[in-house]
């Protein structure tokens, strides 16, 4: 659904996205991560063509933003970080301004605008006037707006900005949902834990360059090279060191460190199984009172990512 | 030292701080606004502009010193003889100039704060509203006094080489900067409680208009009422043109005048417009103070029903923030009340013109019926005071109402696409496949729409004329004719200037400035021109004269007016004589189709800037 060859846009000596390619599938949420001022907001704006790019290719669809701007809004909904909103106008003429720009036939215009009011539960502010909405409903609403001729593809530049803890896991949830829905979504944001909830993929962008695209899974299994599992052992007949040779003769299991009473199990590159090691524990007659394998955050990803990448 | 002790010295202590004069227009607020002045390219291109014009009215005037002048002794005699004219040159182009430029460097002051959210952090600082209000009122008095000073050479050398008396000098800029002074009062005012620039600008200059020259409507009202002659002595008191006149009067060797001179004259004048400074700064200080409590609730003062939400926020006995410096506490103010829920509208097929045909023209209804109320009995006055059938009551009412036209379709059109992108609406209508030309001319015709109402009193007056048989009913024709021509060119110009200048003031000022060039200056550089090389008798300067006079809708209306109140219908201009009807209308509809010739040419030059300006890539 969007595919994006090489591409560099510059701002006078600034170097906003630099020879970026990334591709994003049907029913995909990809999360773009990076700071402040990564490129994030330039990559969105040049797929949404409010930006030209200096040199490069990006399609969305198949379309090309050089060419095909206008047959690309048609497929295309993008949320800007900052929702702009008319005063005079209410909610349900809101969204009704939008779907007569798009296009949308007089007749069917009603019914589109109560089911994005529903999808995204504005129906009971319908009639509050746009302004008046708090920041929470003011980003539903942005996100009714961009679905209100249903686009194939999401642009939503930081959706969650500003929300509270509760207005976070709507939006969130919302996202999910409409991936679900088959829609092609690209998130962007710098609060991790948000996106690794709801992402499939993620590209870490910083300072223009893409350090990694890829799946989510991808991300994590490169972070943790080879998986660590933490054990707890209660005072039993076998003493610990025996437990851990017992388990070193496995050749699945590269490593074990002892200390007060809890072993660290790394286990041999590209094993992901637990229960040959509970097995082998048990087995070994150790009595297990904990057994954690070690969880990555998308925090460790991205610190692991792009630690010295752009050095 | 215990706590309240310090409490009590550090409270002292501000108020000093407070009191002390240089703290209060130089302090941190006045430091921000002089920094922002200098990053910003406009205040050097309004300088550059100033200072251009300046350059060139002394160059014409020296060149046609130095071509009339036969050797060495002549040359100092022409420059004598030239001095007092360039003086007087001077001095009123430094009126009229910093005159409009004062409100378009204050009107943008607290604009620009509401606009980026930082009132409520400045509410936070300890900060008085007076200390605010100063500060941005000194910083903006200080750029206009580096304008008037570009003017300081050429001055001090009329005065060294021309013989021009200092006393002439001191006291033009008296008037010139205490009126600069009054009008930055008024746009600071204005620049709090507008929420719109454009809106502002005008308000801004009506206002000083009605100040300067109300007092002489109240006079004429005076002498109908009985009142002696001597009255109209303090005229010049009152109005900085009338007050210059009279001083330039009188170096260039006319009379007239009070009985107490020239002195008396510019001192008072320069008192009155002080005083009225005094009192825009002081309702400026207290009504921030207000502001600034809304504000930090959360509250926009500017919307429709904000009087209600104001008075439940203000209810609470909370002490005022900046009395004392300190914000309210936030505890003090009650939440406000949620804004009413209105049945929605059914939006058209083409929904920003659908929007801007929506735009009202008035904030409230109060707004509308006491606008109304208030210009009818002026109309009603007018009417029982003067002959229906005197020509000048037409004037009285037909010129200020174009000029008031004529501003508002300048300032009003440029708000189009300068207030999308300030509200950081236009990215959001970009994404959809609405076209540029469909946005561009759907913004236009908005622009025409929301400028009915003046047009409307000044038909209601010339209709009711033609009725009652005052005026020849053609004139509603060449009324309609020439205003569509004007407003339609300003408001073509205004939509693209929009397109092109970020800042809504400065693309409402540019907007104003095409007009004022058009239709004021450049018939006064040809009168410049003619007067200081009249040697140059073979120029064509009638036909020129005549063709500017003629495509001037100030103009074009005094002679429709004229003409129509003749019972032979002849219509009259400088330099042709008269002509007539008929060839009179086939001029006035040329010059009204070639004004929306070149307004459809510069809409659609603004659909094809729309896309590289707002960055489309298609």
């Amino acid at each position: 659904m969007i595919e994006i060859r090489n591409l560099r846009k510059k701002f006078g000596s600034l170097v906003a996205v630099d020879d970026l390619s990334l591709s994003i599938g049907e029913g995909e949420v990809f999360g773009f991560i990076g700071p402040n001022g990564a490129g994030k907001s330039t990559t969105m704006k040049v797929l949404a063509c409010l930006l030209k790019p200096d040199s490069g290719s990006a399609k969305v669809c198949g379309l090309d933003v050089n060419k095909d701007g206008d047959r690309i809004r048609r497929v295309l909904g993008y949320m800007p970080d900052f929702l702009g909103v008319y005063e005079d106008l209410n909610v349900d003429e809101y969204l009704q301004f939008f779907a007569s720009a798009f296009r949308i036939e007089r007749r069917r215009r009603r019914a589109v605008v109560d089911s994005v009011l529903e999808l995204t539960d504005l129906t009971a502010k319908k009639r509050a006037p746009v302004d008046s909405l708090s920041r929470g409903m003011q980003q539903r609403l942005g996100i009714a707006r961009v679905l209100i001729h249903e686009p194939k593809v999401l642009l939503l530049d930081e959706p969650a900005s500003g929300l509270d803890p509760r207005a976070r896991i709507e939006m969130r949830s919302l996202i999910t949902e409409l991936a679900r829905m088959g829609k092609c979504i690209m998130v962007s944001s710098h609060i991790l834990t948000e996106l690794g909830e709801m992402s499939t993929s993620i590209g870490i962008i910083e300072r223009g360059k893409l350090l990694y695209a890829g799946s989510l899974d991808d991300a994590f299994a490169r972070v943790r090279g080879q998986e660590r599992i933490a054990v707890g052992l209660e005072a039993g007949p076998v003493p610990p060191e025996l437990i851990c040779a017992s388990l070193l003769k496995d050749a699945r299991v590269a490593r074990v460190d002892h200390q007060n009473g809890e072993l660290a199990v790394e286990l041999a590159a590209g094993e992901h199984g637990h229960h040959f090691l509970l097995e082998a524990l048990l087995a070994s007659g150790a009595r297990i009172a904990s057994f954690k394998p070690e969880v990555v955050k998308l925090e460790d990803a991205f610190l692991k990512l792009t630690t010295g990448a752009l050095q | 030292m215990t706590a309240p002790e310090t409490h009590a010295r550090l409270g002292f202590r501000d108020r000093v701080e407070r009191a002390w004069p240089f703290s209060l227009f130089f302090n941190p607020v006045f430091q921000k606004e002089m920094r922002a002045a200098g990053h910003r390219s406009g205040t050097y291109i309004a300088r550059g502009i100033y200072g251009g014009l300046m350059f060139g009215i002394v160059t014409i005037a020296l060149v046609g010193a130095v071509i009339e002048s036969q050797g060495a002794s002549s040359d100092a005699q022409a420059l004598q003889q030239l001095a007092p004219l360039m003086a007087v040159v001077l001095a009123w182009f430094g009126l009229f100039m910093l005159a409009f430029i004062a409100p378009v460097m204050t009107v943008p002051a607290f604009m620009d704060e509401r606009r980026r959210r930082t009132l409520p952090v400045l509410m936070t600082t300890p900060l008085t509203s007076a200390q605010i209000v100063c500060a941005k009122l000194a910083s903006q008095t200080i750029q206009l006094l580096i304008l008037a000073l570009l003017g300081l050479p050429v001055v001090l050398g009329l005065r060294i080489f021309g013989g021009v008396p200092a006393s002439f000098l001191l006291q033009s800029n008296a008037i010139l900067l205490s009126a600069a002074l009054l009008v930055s009062t008024i746009g600071l005012r204005f620049s709090l409680y507008r929420q719109r620039s454009d809106v502002a600008i005008v308000a801004a200059f009506v206002t000083a208009a009605f100040i300067q020259f109300g007092p002489i409507l109240l006079i004429g009202v005076a002498q109908w009422a009985g009142a002696s002659n001597r009255i109209l002595v303090v005229m010049p008191i009152t109005c900085s043109p009338i007050a210059l006149a009279t001083i330039t009067a009188e170096l260039m060797g006319g009379g007239g005048g009070p009985p107490w001179g020239s002195a008396g004259i510019w001192l008072g004048h320069t008192v009155y417009n002080l005083a009225w400074s005094l009192i825009f700064i002081l309702t400026t200080i207290l009504q921030l103070r207000r502001v600034l409590r809304l504000e930090g609730a959360g509250i926009n003062y500017l919307k429709p029903g904000r009087r209600e939400r104001r008075r439940a926020a203000l209810s609470l006995d909370a002490p005022a923030p900046a009395a004392a410096g300190a914000p309210a506490p936030p505890e003090s103010i009650a939440p406000p009340p949620p804004a009413a829920d209105r049945h929605p509208r059914e939006v058209g097929d083409r929904p920003v013109l659908w929007r801007e045909l929506r735009q009202a023209t008035f904030r409230t209804r109060r707004g509308a019926i006491l606008t109304t109320a208030g210009l009818a009995i002026v109309i009603l006055i007018l009417y029982s005071r003067i002959e229906i059938n005197d020509v000048g009551l037409h004037m009285l009412i037909a010129i200020p109402a174009l000029l008031f036209i004529l501003l508002r379709a300048a300032a009003g059109s440029t708000a189009s696409f300068t207030s999308e992108r300030e509200s950081r609406t236009l990215e959001t209508l970009l994404t959809t496949p609405l076209s540029a030309r469909e946005i561009v001319w759907s913004k236009f015709l908005g622009a025409l729409r929301r400028q009915w109402y003046t047009p409307a009193i000044l038909f209601t007056h010339l209709l009711l004329m033609a009725a009652l048989g005052a005026l020849h009913p053609v004139i509603l024709l060449h009324t309609a004719i020439i205003l569509a021509g004007a407003i339609i060119f300003l408001s073509a110009t205004g939509i693209l200037l929009g397109l092109i200048i970020r800042r809504s003031t400065t693309a409402s000022i540019a907007n104003i400035c095409v007009g004022l060039i058009l239709w004021a200056g450049l018939p006064g550089l040809l009168a410049l021109i003619a007067e200081f090389l009249s040697f140059t008798r073979s120029f064509p300067w009638e036909p020129i004269g005549t063709f500017l006079f003629m495509i001037n809708p100030l103009g074009q209306l005094i002679s429709s007016i004229e003409g129509a109140s003749h019972s032979n219908l002849a219509y009259g201009s400088p330099g042709f004589g008269t002509y007539p009807l008929w060839i009179f209308t086939l001029f006035m509809l040329a010059s009204s189709l070639g004004y929306a010739l070149i307004s459809f040419a510069l809409l659609a030059l603004s659909a094809r800037l729309f896309t590289a300006s707002a960055g489309r890539t298609s």
